[in-house]
């Protein structure tokens, strides 16, 4: 990818632009942490989805809202640290 | 249903029948006019509703002069936004005198929407990113700065942008480009407009930033190492709680109007678990600052406050760090210790020059006052605050104080109110909590070393919180009592459409709505409700009725009626209309031998004028009464009268054989004039002269039925008397009744319309050229009932309306823009006319048999869907209260002899979270709040009956009520109880159920036949109807339950499915229940015999066995959960809870259940609907509805008929045919139940669907190929043309999701309406029909359906 003058966009100032963006590097840890980020955000904007949850667990909407943005935070728990394997069943089993 | 699916291409037409109800976000201000209070909600669904607050006199009341007053919410303007709202912002942009509104959607714009006048119009709708609910595309928070200079508008992370708002030399708000205030990896939880005077806005953020993964990995990697080296396993702290890692702040954004720049000004730590923010009033009214609310406690803080001094127990000054205060919140008694209790949200109301207090509600629903107290010396600087409870309300999205002492609570579920402040200054006598007993209490825990952190510790530990708050048990209102409430149908979790009642003419919808204790069925029937305010016996059976109005004047300039003539065959019965209703004799001056044709009071009244008196027509002649004296105009020869019409200066009147006489009333000799003649060489059916128009001396037009099948419209204009100026062909059938009636438009021209009640049991409705008389061409015509069609004027709401009397009783009357109208829930009448007197202001004396009956319009309360006032079609609701949050319903057939059945409704109740009734009562709670009475109540009954009461009572007893609320400080014996129950205690720990099973009569208004609680922590969460082929077909009633369920994570103890008996179609009885265990059943289904059961991920088919279910076969391996289940014939349909629709077919001769196909998209399903053997009407959790079809010919291979099964199985991914997606349309909002169900009896069937945000809508499928190119060019058109008030393409709305195919959006279309005419011209032109067409055939559509 490139800038309008031809001068290459490093990965880095694409990334810090636009939350989310990939790269053949990333960890499955950051790809799912971004998606579940995507998803609670996505939830907290309609209303009608928080109200479905709401109902479900017979919460106040407005709890509901507040632990989904608490989530945001840190959605898929703390990242993993050692060996690659162990990590990986971790994600799969959070 | 064969029209939905067997149409080659299947065509689905959206039309909305109920608007969503449940309000997102709203704001009070003056919108429309200066000094006039409004409210703005933002509705799920995409519109924006203003309200105004209307507080009626004191004479205006209907029932108890008395009273002060009514107080109701209007509605005056509605915009239809098609996109998802989110977020509301009300600014006085400086040198105004109104507010404008600003929005947040997901449109990726902002818009500025003025109501000028209660019109909007959008003045600025800047775009700033892209479209969608996106993280970082700003929406979601909007915060204003209270001096109108600036806007906010964030989004979830990072981005932030501000506007500066100003205005130009013509006074026109204007909007500068935006200014970034973009914070990478910050979460934002509220966003709100510090006060701070006139010097630069400030905008303050309650906020979180996370750490970048790098950094992340690095922080974890040395806790590894550290709990290595320490040798033990750290406990992790729960996400939201204090030490999770992440500090929560309030950061203050300068906006520097100088340097036209925003920046990051201040920020401090706020306690862990804070949610929500309030500004503070500045500059010259307040100290400004922030409350923040959050968990047990809300704190104030703003940048450089003073430290608060507080003694502690030695007595030496401390000062507190960080600066800020904080205080703890009341508590519930019997609420765990263990949790806290969150505050949602704030609200700040200014009252005079720096006074204010804020209101805080809790999400149990407390509402706390919150007040500063500030420091003598200095008035900015705050020493303390005091949260003192107020009252216990619904849980709301929002607090709304309108400066007419009224708080407005949008409620989240259930119906919202706006509540009356009877007092505000309840400091001294409210259970209450001061800062300085907070901090007292934290200073006591102990020293520390560290201050900030043991802060922390303590503010976050529910345990402390409760050992300072006091707590309180929530009772009946005190300070506040109910005014008024609107309707909210969310969250609507099932329906049922169905004649069960057994004795009415048309189906009623069931709706399972609410929750918790709040939770209702609502029976829905399309019509208006009826008020019967008296019934009196006839001595037979009367042929018209008519109403005289009084010559006098009443004192607010209105005439009221003087009698009621009610005519017989050879007789007329005059009633006396005054405190009561009498019967007169020959001193009314009526010629009482004789039927009467037509009578009227005559002259204008009043203006000094002298009366009139009252003309009467008779088959043999004009009778004319003037104080005291008669004088008469006799036909004639042995010709009789047929028919006749008047009012008050015109008679008209038709002789056998189709002789016209018309009459005038002279107002200066005070007789009647014969005027002219003429024979229109047909018999005449009907007659009407029309009404006067005001400020005019005459009709100038009557319309005049033929037996010919003509309806004729005669000039009475005096130059051209009698002279017919257009006619209109009825076809085969003859008119029965006409009126003309007048509709005021809003310039004093006025429209004719013309009504036409036909004999076929149909109405026709046409316009009327007020100048030329001609009738219009397209006529708009709708079938009633089974007898012929009366029609006459009355009037609705101050405007007039037509009442059309069929086999069923109608309502006509031009809404905004649209001609709506609605059936009335009422008995059929046979002969009505208007009534009006002091008591009745608008009502409608009609007969019935024989019986007169006076009956007016609406509910007592006013709250009700007024027609054509809203958009909406016209349904009154009864409710009956249930205990549980509803979960799904079924019918079952019950018997009761040998011969005759019965059908009762089965409900199943479950609450997660929540403890049951018997523990609820063993804790001492009672959700009415009526503590004193609650032992008397137990007599009553135990099987949660009181509630229904509760409910019933609500809207019927309202000013009851209010006078008790008002004595109750006096009295605490009284008995006064609560009309909206109250949340009970939550329960300490996750897995906790409240749940029952309730068998309700229809037939006998829903009442609760049988209600069984289930115990032990067991929830009842689907039922179905199932008759076992091997126990002889009796329809028992099958439960699943689940035991002890957590939801994240997924636990629970045990499932079962529970197998009652109905006996004597009143009472439950427990057969046996049957343990399973592979996970929660969500689903049951009656299966050629059989149950079959979806439990976790696997479905199995069921017998019954005396003693349990006998399991026949499984199939396993369903994605991930079963949450619906149909089936049809051999086959089922299986909607996972992820992974969309599976079919599956049940091989009877290998017994086993196969796998036929799958769905190639995931969705996660919520509800499904079959409408043929091989399609299935889906919708999912993003508020999507799909259509999903089996390819043909895709299940030969599935079953072998030879009996061999194939080594492989269909299950397999690759040979699984997939099922092809014929129709996909997003509704917007979170589809909970679909049926298929015709509305009208004999009708089409339509698709029914409800959503969790209390919508109610139907997909019609289109019949014929001309409707479909018809509504596919139109939506075509007004996809371009429609305004779109937040900038959303309404095409790209619908296909939010997915691609939008084979669906019409019926509420664009209905957009036509209001469009300007000149647009609704082009569009019709390029439609090649004319605007009347259009309309008419928007209209038609809806009158199809219901």
């Amino acid at each position: 990818m490139s800038n309008p003058g031809g001068a290459p966009i490093h990965k880095d100032q694409l990334k810090a632009k636009y939350i989310g963006t990939g790269d053949a590097d990333m960890s499955k840890y950051e790809w799912v942490t971004n998606m579940h980020r995507d998803t609670y955000a996505s939830h907290v904007g309609h209303y009608d989805q928080m109200s479905y949850y709401a109902v479900a667990m017979n919460e106040s909407v407005g709890r509901t809202k507040r632990d989904f943005l608490e989530k945001m935070l840190m959605p898929c728990g703390r990242p993993v640290v050692g060996g690659k394997e162990e990590g990986y069943e971790k994600l799969l089993n959070s | 249903m064969t029209s939905i699916t067997s149409a080659a291409s299947m065509k689905l037409l959206d039309l909305r029948l109920k608007h969503s109800s449940s309000i997102v976000s709203s704001a009070i201000g003056e919108f429309s006019r200066p000094d006039t209070q409004e409210i703005v909600c933002l509705r799920s669904g995409g519109t924006i509703d203003l309200y105004q607050i209307v507080v009626s006199d004191a004479g205006e009341t209907d029932e108890d002069e008395e009273e002060e007053g009514q107080t109701a919410l209007k509605l005056v303007s509605r915009l239809e936004t098609r996109s998802v709202l989110r977020s509301l912002g009300v600014v006085r942009v400086s040198g105004g005198k109104r507010d404008v509104v600003v929005v947040g959607s997901d449109s990726g714009c902002l818009s500025v929407i003025d109501f000028e006048g209660g019109v909007g119009k959008v003045l600025h709708c800047p775009v700033f990113g892209k479209v969608g609910c996106r993280r970082d595309t700003p929406g979601q928070y909007i915060a204003t700065d209270p001096r109108g200079r600036a806007t906010m508008i964030a989004s979830t992370e990072k981005r932030k942008l501000v506007y500066v708002l100003n205005r130009d030399s013509a006074g026109n708000v204007t909007i500068a480009s935006p200014l970034e205030a973009h914070r990478p990896r910050t979460v934002v939880f509220d966003l709100v407009g510090v006060d701070n005077g006139y010097d630069n806005p400030i905008f303050g953020s309650l906020e979180v930033q996370y750490l970048e993964l790098e950094e992340m990995v690095e922080q974890e990697r040395r806790r590894k190492e550290e709990r290595k080296e320490e040798g033990q396993d750290e406990e992790l702290i729960e996400l939201g709680k204090y030490g999770d890692g992440f500090t929560k702040q309030l950061a203050y954004y300068e906006l520097d109007l100088g340097l036209n720049h925003v920046s990051r000004r201040w920020a401090a730590t706020v306690h862990r678990s804070a949610c929500c923010l309030a500004a503070i009033p500045g500059g010259a009214d307040g100290p400004s600052g922030v409350l923040v609310g959050g968990e047990d406690y809300i704190e104030y803080l703003h940048e450089g406050m003073a430290s608060p001094p507080v003694t502690n127990s030695t007595g030496k000054n401390h000062l507190i760090e960080p600066k800020r205060l904080i205080c703890a919140v009341p508590r519930r008694e019997l609420h765990p210790i263990s949790k806290g209790i969150l505050i949602t949200h704030m609200t700040v109301l200014r009252q005079k020059k720096g006074k204010f207090f804020a209101l805080a509600q809790s999400e149990l629903g407390d509402v706390f006052k919150v007040t500063l107290q500030m420091s003598k010396e200095d008035k900015t600087v705050v020493t303390g605050i005091t949260v003192c409870l107020l009252d216990t309300l619904p849980v709301g999205t929002g607090l709304n104080i309108s400066k007419l002492a009224l708080l407005f609570v949008p409620a989240e579920f259930g119906d919202h109110g706006l509540y009356q402040f009877d007092a505000i200054d309840i400091e001294d006598n409210a259970v209450k909590c001061t800062s300085e007993e907070t901090i007292s209490a934290f200073l006591r825990s102990g020293p520390s070393k560290d201050l900030e952190d043991a802060e922390g510790l303590f503010y976050s530990a529910p345990q402390k919180a409760a050992s300072i708050a006091p707590t309180f048990r929530p009772t009946v209102l005190r300070n506040l009592h109910k005014v008024f409430s609107l309707d909210n149908l969310a969250p609507i979790t099932s329906v049922l459409v169905g004649e069960l009642a057994g004795n009415e003419v048309s189906p009623q919808l069931y709706a399972l709505c609410g929750r918790g204790p709040r939770s209702t069925l609502r029976i829905l029937r399309h019509g208006l409700s009826v008020t019967e305010l008296a019934v009196s016996e006839l001595p037979g059976v009367p042929g018209a009725v008519f109403n005289v109005r009084d010559d006098q004047v009443a004192k607010n300039g209105k005439f009221y009626d003087r009698y009621i003539v009610v005519s017989f065959a050879d007789a007329t019965l005059v009633l006396s209309v005054g405190e009561t209703v009498e019967e007169m004799g020959k001193e009314s001056g009526f010629l009482t031998t004789e039927p009467t044709l037509a009578c009227s009071a005559l002259g204008n009244g009043g203006n000094g004028e002298r009366g009139g008196g009252i003309v009467q027509v008779y088959p043999g002649g004009v009778r004319h009464i003037q104080r005291g004296s008669v004088s008469q105009w006799h036909v004639p020869g042995i010709k009789k009268i047929e028919c006749a019409s008047a009012n008050e200066s015109q008679i008209l009147i038709a002789l056998v054989g189709g002789e016209l006489i018309y009459f005038e009333f002279d107002p200066m000799s005070g007789n009647l004039t014969e005027a002219a003649t003429r024979d229109v060489g047909a018999d005449v059916s009907s007659l009407d002269v029309g009404l006067v128009p005001k400020g005019k001396s005459r009709s100038l037009f009557a319309a005049v039925g033929c037996r010919d099948s003509t309806v004729r419209l005669l000039s009475l204009a005096p130059g051209s008397l009698l002279e017919q100026k257009s006619s209109t062909a009825l076809g085969t059938t003859r008119p029965h009744s006409v009126a003309l009636s007048n509709d005021m438009g809003g310039d004093g021209a006025g429209e004719i319309t013309l009504t036409v009640g036909l004999d076929d049991g149909s109405a026709l409705r046409a316009g009327v050229d007020a100048v030329t008389g001609a009738i219009s061409t397209s006529p708009s015509r709708r079938f009633l009932g089974a007898r012929p069609v009366a029609v006459s004027r009355v009037i609705l709401e101050g405007s007039p309306s037509t009442l059309l009397l069929s086999s069923r009783p109608w309502i006509g009357r031009a809404g905004k823009g649209r001609h709506a109208m609605a059936p009335m829930s009422y008995a059929p009448l046979d002969h009505g006319c208007s009534f009006s007197n002091e008591a009745v202001r608008e009502g409608i004396v009609a007969t019935s048999g024989n019986t007169l009956r006076i009956l007016s319009v609406g509910e007592s309360g006013g709250n009700d869907i007024v027609l054509g006032a809203e958009d909406d079609e016209a349904f009154n609701s009864t409710r009956v209260g249930l205990r549980y949050t509803p979960r799904q319903m079924c019918l079952l057939s019950a018997k009761i002899t040998e011969s005759s059945r019965k059908i009762v409704l089965a409900v199943v109740e479950s609450d997660c979270n929540d403890i049951g009734e018997e523990a609820k009562k063993a804790l001492g709670f009672d959700e009415t709040g009526k503590l004193k009475a609650a032992s008397k109540k137990k007599e009553n009954d135990g099987d949660g009956m009181d509630m229904d009461e509760d409910s019933d009572e609500e809207d019927a007893n309202m000013d009851e009520k209010k006078e008790e609320g008002d004595d109750v400080d006096d009295d605490e014996e009284n008995d006064a109880t609560r009309q909206t129950p109250i949340r009970g205690p939550v329960p300490a720990e996750p897995g906790c159920w409240g749940s029952c099973v309730r068998l309700v009569d229809p037939a006998d208004g829903c009442s609760t036949l049988d209600c069984v609680e289930m115990d032990r922590n067991e929830a009842a969460l689907c039922c179905a109807s199932v008759r076992f082929h091997s126990r002889g077909g009796e329809s028992l009633l099958a439960v699943g339950t689940v035991t002890g369920m957590t939801m994240n994570p997924l636990r629970f103890g045990c499932s079962h499915v529970v197998l009652y008996r109905v006996v004597n179609g009143e009472r439950l009885q427990l057969l046996h229940r049957t343990k399973v265990d592979d996970g929660p059943v969500l689903s049951l289904v009656h299966f050629q015999g059989r149950l079959l059961v979806g439990i976790g991920h696997t479905v199995r088919l069921y017998d019954m066995g005396k003693r349990q279910l006998l399991k026949k076969c499984e199939l396993r391996g369903m994605p991930t959960m079963v949450k619906t289940l149909q089936a049809a014939g051999d086959r089922a349909f299986i909607g996972d809870m992820r992974q969309s629709m599976q079919f599956i077919r049940y091989d009877a001769t290998s017994n086993r259940l196969v796998l036929v196909a799958k769905d190639h998209t995931p969705r996660p399903i919520t509800c499904q609907e079959l409408l043929d053997i091989n399609t299935v009407a889906v919708g999912d959790k993003f508020g999507n509805v799909s259509i999903l079809r089996l390819p043909r010919g895709a299940d030969v291979g599935a079953i072998d008929v030879t009996g061999t099964r194939a080594l492989w199985d269909s299950s397999r991914e690759d040979a699984t045919p997939k099922l092809e997606t014929l129709c996909t349309y997003h509704v917007g909002e979170v589809v909970t139940g679909m049926t298929r169900a015709s509305l009208v009896a004999g009708g089409a069937e339509s698709l029914i669907y409800v959503t969790v945000t209390g919508r109610v809508g139907a997909f019609v499928p289109f019949t014929s190929r001309d409707d479909v190119e018809f509504y596919s060019s139109l939506e075509g058109f007004l996809r371009q043309d429609v305004p779109r008030p937040t900038g959303r393409d309404p095409q790209a709305y619908r296909s939010f999701y997915a691609p939008v195919k084979h669906v019409i959006d019926g509420d664009l279309c209905d957009a036509y309406i209001m469009l300007p005419y000149d647009e609704k011209q082009k569009i019709a032109e390029r439609l090649d029909r004319t605007v009347g067409e259009v309309v008419k055939k928007l209209e038609e559509t809806r009158n199809a359906l219901l």
